[in-house]
């Protein structure tokens, strides 16, 4: 069993429900009021606030990989970076991360760069698609800004951008530098809004990444999949098993490997 | 994400000694965006056969295929036309 | 590609009576339950006289004149069914209603995610006994007429029956009445010399069809363990919430405050949404490192004071177990409403009214089509393509 804090903001986020019609300070006054009111009766010991503490974090929707993070998932308020090349486990990985967003209740923007997104796949995986947007840019730098204006609006729990490929490409180009700058802007209104953001890059080949982008930097957390086996059923694939790799972890341990178990449907 | 073509990516197939386009062929291999993608294994194969009673019949031979790009991807063969096309990969 | 279909049923045999007996001081007389003028249940040694549900009272008597009568209490045994019916959902994703004491659930992985289906019979036993005080019986095979069969012949100790072998053979021995065949078509099988399922099922088609008229051709197929019939279920919907204590808290009125700061702006929300809140489940972890679980069946949404009155009454439970709570967690079930479509269960009023907002703006800046939200068309068509697609968000 997993648990996540009650910080202040949750605090808050629970008692504005309440109040759809007061003000932001009317609701901070009162959510000052009531912690110190609970505090005054029974003690400071009552409500903590354990924020600083402890990383918020997103479930992957695989215990080994929560575990193998050390903090139980990815961490909200920052940038995760899947990397896989092929059939590897990232795009399972970002699937489960839209069903585990959905499940504690937040709102998720997919940013389809490629125009490739499979609603099957993520219907068949519970995403409730119903409440899924998502973005169709026309190009990467369209991408970037649409989702600049997303993350700038605050109004997301979770992005998924998919994906970047072509890198070594990517490296050369004016892109890149568009890439580098939107990294700059989004890290701190990441922080504030506590948005995750889950970006998915491919690779020609695996461990192949090319030097010169600025996203390994800006990731707190970098995983990276590679295809291990095939899982079989009377001679059929039915699945693979994936190895994960926490690249660069900000948060907690890096370096460990965990092996999931990827089953394929459809 | 696993990236689905709903109206199929186009590709260029390598068949098994037959005819290209003729159906039933095995494909062997296939270029897509440049790069050549050989089949290493044919998991699955099924067909479809719908809306004949339309002018949007729908003949397709699908193939569920490994490649030695480390690939898993569906294939199909639109039978009315003989095209191959890459519906998805399975990541 | 398909996986073979595995199919648990549930039975609780003389649910209403059962239901009955766990509540009353123990009696030797038989235990008749009715509803106006006929029999809405009855206890095992009643149904062994030859009483069955439906039947007029007068004519139960007859057959069973020790018994004891009892008027039913129809909104309790729905209610304690409901419980049950909401255990069973945490611990499969599809249950499938039938009358009171019968389910069916969706078994495909449930014997991976357990360890083995036995594994999988037992927790779901324990849990019912645990919760009701009634002991269920489960059957596992690979299609719903086999299921209920294995579930009604299993022994009451281990209570489940769990069909390895292909359907078919597991029912080929069975007698004919197992299967909902009419009086006459039963009595014109005896007449053959065809006393078991296997030599029923061996018969042609179309010899059935006309011995025995094409409305039997269903129970042929199911005899020969080809019951298709898929299950038509409800999927149950959690809501948690968590909160942790940096100093261990054993204090009941700080404890209490911090359960009711947890569920009661949630609470409200799903009201709102429609939902209806049927259990609530409080998980303490302890200073220990243990962790104790307890449950209230709440039956209907609660007002304040109820709440307030629940989550007292499950901290009382845990007094005395501990020196004090690090973490508490609670989970509000629910059901999906009828119509079947996912409700969010977090009514983010604040929250919607932004990202719309936002989605306005990026609609406005790039263009409409750049912002879509997917829509359901045929899920079970053949063609991937025509399961879902997207359309221009609308705002």
């Amino acid at each position: 069993m997993t648990y996540s804090l009650l910080t202040i903001e949750q605090m808050f986020y629970i008692m504005s429900l309440r109040e759809d019609a007061m003000s932001t300070k009317s609701r901070k006054q009162l959510l000052e009021y009531t912690i110190s009111a609970i505090q005054k009766r029974w003690g400071h010991q009552a409500i903590h606030t354990a924020v600083e503490e402890a990383p918020l974090v997103l479930s992957t929707g695989f215990p080994a990989l929560d575990r193998a993070l050390g903090t139980g998932g990815l961490p909200r308020g920052r940038l995760s970076e899947l990397i896989g090349c092929g059939t590897a486990g990232q795009g399972t990985l970002a699937i489960q991360a839209i069903a585990q967003a959905q499940r504690v209740g937040q709102q998720v923007a997919y940013v389809d760069v490629e125009h490739t997104i499979d609603l099957d796949a993520l219907a068949r995986a519970g995403v409730r698609l119903e409440t899924l947007v998502v973005l169709r840019p026309l190009s990467l730098s369209h991408a970037l800004e649409m989702t600049g204006d997303l993350v700038a609006a605050g109004a997301v729990g979770t992005i998924i951008l998919d994906h970047l490929h072509d890198l070594a490409l990517l490296t050369q180009s004016e892109a890149a530098q568009g890439l580098d700058r939107a990294l700059r802007e989004w890290t701190p209104q990441l922080g504030r809004s506590l948005c995750t953001m889950i970006i998915l890059t491919e690779t020609a080949s695996p461990g192949l990444y090319p030097s010169g982008l600025a996203l390994p930097y800006f990731a707190s957390v970098r995983l990276e999949c590679e295809r291990q086996n095939w899982l079989r059923h009377r001679g059929r694939i039915t699945g693979f098993i994936a190895r994960v790799r926490v690249l660069k972890n900000k948060l907690g341990p890096s370096g460990q490997e965990v092996l999931l178990k990827i089953r394929i449907g459809g | 994400m696993s990236p689905f073509w709903p109206h199929g990516a186009p590709i260029e197939i390598q068949a098994e000694d037959r005819e290209v386009n003729a159906p039933q062929a095995e494909p062997r291999s296939f270029l897509w965006e440049g790069r050549l993608h050989r089949i290493q294994e044919l998991s699955a194969h099924w067909r479809i056969h719908t809306y004949w009673w339309t002018e949007v019949e729908i003949w397709r031979d699908y193939w569920k295929v490994v490649t030695d790009t480390g690939l898993l991807c569906v294939l199909y063969q639109d039978l009315t036309q003989g095209h191959w096309y890459l519906e998805r990969i399975y990541q | 590609m398909r996986h073979p279909p595995r199919i648990a049923c549930l039975y609780i045999p003389h649910f209403v009576a059962e239901v009955e007996l766990r509540q009353s001081v123990p009696n030797d007389r038989p235990l008749l339950i009715t509803d106006g003028p006929r029999v809405l249940g009855g206890c095992e040694r009643a149904a062994e006289m030859g009483v069955t549900p439906g039947d007029l009272l007068r004519q139960a008597l007859a057959r069973c004149p020790q018994a004891r009568v009892i008027q039913g209490d129809r909104a309790h045994y729905q209610r304690v069914w409901q419980q049950i019916v909401e255990t069973l959902g945490m611990h499969s994703p599809v249950i499938e209603e039938g009358p009171w004491g019968l389910a069916y659930l969706e078994a495909h992985g449930m014997g991976a995610l357990y360890g083995s289906e036995a594994d999988w019979c037992r927790a779901i036993r324990k849990e019912i006994l645990r919760e009701t005080s009634l002991s269920a019986r489960l059957g596992v095979a690979g299609s719903k007429f086999a299921s209920m069969i294995a579930a009604q012949t299993s022994p009451p100790d281990p209570g489940r029956r769990i069909i390895v072998e292909e359907d078919h053979a597991f029912l080929a021995p069975l007698p004919t009445n197992w299967l909902p065949l009419s009086v006459e078509t039963r009595r014109r099988l005896r007449l053959l010399g065809l006393h078991t399922i296997g030599q029923f099922a061996k018969l042609p088609a179309n010899t059935v069809a006309e011995q025995f008229g094409p409305v039997n051709l269903e129970f042929h197929r199911w005899a020969r363990g080809k019951d298709e019939r898929p299950l038509r279920g409800r999927k149950c919907e959690v809501l948690e919430a968590h909160a942790e204590f940096e100093v261990a808290e054993a204090r009941e009125g700080a404890l209490l405050e911090a359960l009711l700061a947890m569920g009661h702006s949630a609470l409200q929300e799903l009201q709102q949404g429609g939902l209806a809140i049927r259990r609530l489940e409080l998980e303490a972890r302890l200073v220990e490192g243990e962790t104790l679980q307890r449950s209230a069946w709440i039956g209907a949404t609660p007002g304040d004071e109820t709440l307030r009155l629940i989550f007292r009454n499950l901290l009382h439970t845990l007094q005395g177990e501990s020196a004090g709570v690090v973490a508490l967690g609670i989970k509000f079930v629910g059901l999906e409403p009828p119509s079947g479509k996912q409700l969010s269960l977090f009514a983010q009023a604040e929250d919607r009214t932004r990202l719309e907002e936002a989605l306005r703006r990026l609609a406005r800046k790039h263009s409409a089509e750049c912002v879509a939200q997917p829509c359901e068309l045929r899920p079970e068509a053949p063609l991937v393509a025509e399961r879902y697609a997207l359309q221009a968000y609308r705002l």
